[in-house]
């Protein structure tokens, strides 16, 4: 396991959150009672609160988003933060200099959070090497390397639907090779101690030392389902038919494609997650995205919680590391 | 003019000496060796006592040139050269001027003088490295090149590759490869193995390497031609090089003196000073590295010395231009093979002096009397830290420094005359 140092002040506490490798289930755990707190106790709603009345939280989109965005935009909302979106497109950017720069310059007008995504594994640990001590950086997601945000609402949805994550036999079902959340789910999954992680796909959407991350590798769906508690899927991008990774036409759906049929292997309730959007009839049957244990529109709700708890734990790590 | 060079442990591996012992230089050349010199009356006394004596360091590959635009020039990397115990350097040929005609070769010659390392060129195989056409290979090899290589550039297709090497064996030209199916790279970061797996970085597998050697191979085999391949970076490729060796084939090896020290998991938070090529691969492949230097099978250690400004590295890790800053720490990086992971002494001496310039036929990397004075002295025990400032090189994309090293160039001769004094 990599430490990410870089991430952790000199107390172990969270400075910046870049990846969920190296969080301990405590550092998780204190994420998500956090989130739960944001929701109404009598609604059920989320609630709107003044923590981060003042600050300011800059969305650096350096790749197209629409969903998580406005996820991040909604959470610092709700935190009472001004929010400052910038879609740059990466042709402008492509060189390290105008990052920083760009950085700075967010810097100079009082920017405090920042919400990073970039198509280059390890832009958000960049932005953090280059950051001034009174920021914090939220990776969106960079490249293929992590998307922590999205893997602790994804452990925020299982520990609300199915609680002990230590009974937990997991299966993660795609194109893992590219997948940043799937990597991020691997990490916090095993700081969790969860009791089984399969993932499950040909063998040229998988990393070559998958094993390395402690997980079981399965290349059968069928095999790789047998009573499994809950199903990660992962969104397959078309272009890789393009590449040349897997064969055109519905090939992928055949082998690897969530259907009634595969599902009926798995525990009965299996939970049904998915970071979206969905591509229906490519990788997931499309009424089982919508069957009543397919809750990926409940993952939509619980990651404005989840990013609210996240920026108000690492204002509050900055403000007292400062103090 | 007459240099005495007293009391040092002269080390020699040409001429299996590991001596305590006197050298005198007459002029520009080593007249005497052995106790007796101190008969001879000298101009200048040089004192080694507590030193080392070895001949000056033959770099079989490196690219004092800077590829980015704000870098140094290649002559004030040749000079920060001579200070790391450098007496000659072989040159690929793609850099800002691709070595590809006479006439490059002459303008690249018209940039060294006697205060730098002699500078050997290696001229390009193909016309602007293009993977075309070939060369004028023998009119590039009278004006001064060395050996032809394509660098890290593709040929279009086998059968170019095979008329190349058909014609550079009419001439008994050496041909230098640096092996890479690029096909298999393309696109790729960092090694496919543990780190490109956790980091969600393309890998370049190792087969990217051994499928290039075993066509190459092939060819070799067919067409008779001498080749070497530099900067080896797998367990699997030495032992490629170990077998076709053994087979009688007229090749030989080098690898970097970095891929003996770092592997994948140095990258650790997309340290981007490990972000080269080829990349840093597992311990299993450094670990066989290190065997090919111990039987011999890798003949040679280079620098593969790419310095970058400091804007290369200024990205995130798939973003910055590969290459680290190497020929500061090269000699005491080899001093710790030594110590740590028992290389012979005379393996190491013989790597970075004599072996290359026998690949290469060069008329240096040995204290034999007659020969031109190219030496260097050496305190084998001072300590010190890696730092920024302590880099002569321009570049400091340097993966070691912070990291605490022992041994340091005292003295470059040239042509016996002294270029260097720490």
């Amino acid at each position: 396991m990599l430490l990410h140092k870089l991430q952790f002040d000199s107390h172990g506490q969270l400075r910046h959150l870049l990846t969920t490798e190296g969080l301990t289930s405590e550092h998780i755990f204190n994420i998500l009672d956090r989130a739960e707190r944001f929701f109404s106790q009598s609604t059920g709603e989320i609630i709107q609160t003044s923590e981060l009345q003042g600050k300011t939280l800059a969305n650096l989109f350096f790749e197209a988003s629409t969903r998580t965005r406005s996820t991040f935009e909604l959470a610092a909302k709700k935190l009472s933060a001004n929010v400052l979106n910038l879609n740059i497109s990466h042709s402008s950017t492509s060189k390290g200099e105008s990052l920083r720069d760009t950085v700075r310059n967010l810097q100079a007008m009082q920017c405090q959070l920042f919400v990073v995504r970039h198509s280059s594994s390890g832009a958000a640990h960049f932005v953090a090497e280059h950051i001034n001590p009174s920021s914090t950086v939220i990776n969106a997601g960079d490249g293929c390397h992590a998307h922590p945000t999205q893997a602790l609402l994804d452990m925020f949805t299982i520990r609300k639907h199915r609680g002990d994550f230590k009974k937990l036999s997991v299966a993660i079902i795609g194109d893992i090779l590219h997948s940043r959340v799937a990597r991020s789910q691997i990490h916090a999954l095993k700081a969790l101690n969860v009791g089984e992680i399969r993932v499950i796909g040909p063998k040229t959407l998988l990393p070559k030392e998958l094993k390395s991350m402690g997980v079981e590798v399965h290349y059968n769906l069928e095999e790789g389902l047998k009573g499994i508690d809950i199903i990660m899927m992962l969104r397959l991008q078309t272009e890789r038919m393009q590449h040349g990774l897997i064969p055109a036409g519905n090939a992928y759906y055949r082998q690897y494609g969530l259907t009634s049929e595969s599902l009926r292997l798995a525990n009965p309730d299996a939970l049904i997650i998915h970071p979206g959007p969905i591509n229906r009839g490519v990788e997931i049957q499309s009424d089982i995205a919508d069957s009543p244990n397919a809750v990926i529109l409940d993952q939509v709700t619980n990651g404005i919680a989840v990013r609210m708890a996240v920026m108000s734990l690492l204002i509050e790590n900055v403000k007292r590391a400062s103090s | 003019m007459k240099t005495l060079i007293r009391n040092g442990r002269v080390i020699d591996p040409a001429n299996q000496l590991d001596t305590f012992t006197d050298i005198l230089i007459e002029n520009t050349k080593i007249a005497h060796i052995g106790p007796q010199a101190e008969n001879h009356k000298a101009d200048r006394i040089i004192d080694a006592k507590d030193k080392w004596v070895i001949p000056g360091l033959v770099d079989s590959n490196c690219r004092p040139h800077l590829q980015h635009p704000h870098g140094s020039t290649l002559i004030e990397e040749a000079k920060a050269a001579i200070k790391c115990g450098f007496t000659s350097l072989c040159i690929p040929p793609d850099g800002d001027l691709i070595i590809d005609t006479p006439t490059n070769v002459a303008r690249f010659k018209q940039q060294t003088d006697d205060e730098l390392p002699q500078l050997f060129p290696i001229g390009a195989l193909t016309k602007q490295l293009a993977g075309e056409s070939m060369t004028d290979m023998s009119a590039l090899a009278k004006s001064g090149c060395i050996a032809l290589s394509q660098a890290m550039h593709p040929v279009k297709d086998l059968a170019i590759l095979r008329h190349c090497y058909d014609y550079a064996a009419s001439f008994n030209l050496l041909i230098i490869i640096q092996p890479q199916e690029h096909t298999l790279a393309r696109g790729g970061i960092i090694h496919e193995g543990t780190m490109s797996t956790h980091l969600g970085l393309q890998g370049i597998p190792v087969a990217a390497e051994t499928i290039a050697i075993a066509q190459h191979l092939q060819l070799i085999k067919e067409t008779g031609i001498k080749a070497h391949f530099t900067c080896l970076s797998s367990s699997d490729a030495v032992q490629q090089i170990r077998l076709a060796k053994a087979a009688g084939l007229k090749i030989s090896a080098d690898c970097a003196m970095h891929s003996l020290h770092l592997t994948e998991m140095d990258i650790a938070e997309f340290n981007a000073n490990c972000h080269v090529y080829p990349p840093l691969r597992s311990q299993m492949d450094r670990d066989g590295l290190i065997a090919g230097i111990i039987d011999g099978t890798i003949d040679a250690i280079c620098s593969d010395h790419r310095p970058l400004d400091s804007i290369a590295k200024l990205a995130p890790f798939a973003d910055t231009v590969p290459g680290l800053s190497s020929i500061d720490t090269y000699f005491a990086l080899g001093l710790d093979l030594v110590e740590k992971q028992g290389i012979p002494l005379s393996n190491l001496i013989k790597a970075m002096t004599m072996n290359p310039a026998k690949i290469f036929n060069l008329p240096t990397g040995n204290l034999s009397i007659g020969t031109s004075a190219n030496l260097c002295i050496i305190d084998p025990n001072n300590q010190y830290q890696v730092t920024e400032a302590t880099l002569y090189s321009s570049g400091k994309n340097s993966p070691f420094i912070g990291r605490e090293l022992k041994g340091q160039i005292m003295m470059t001769l040239l042509d016996g005359s002294i270029v260097h004094e720490a």
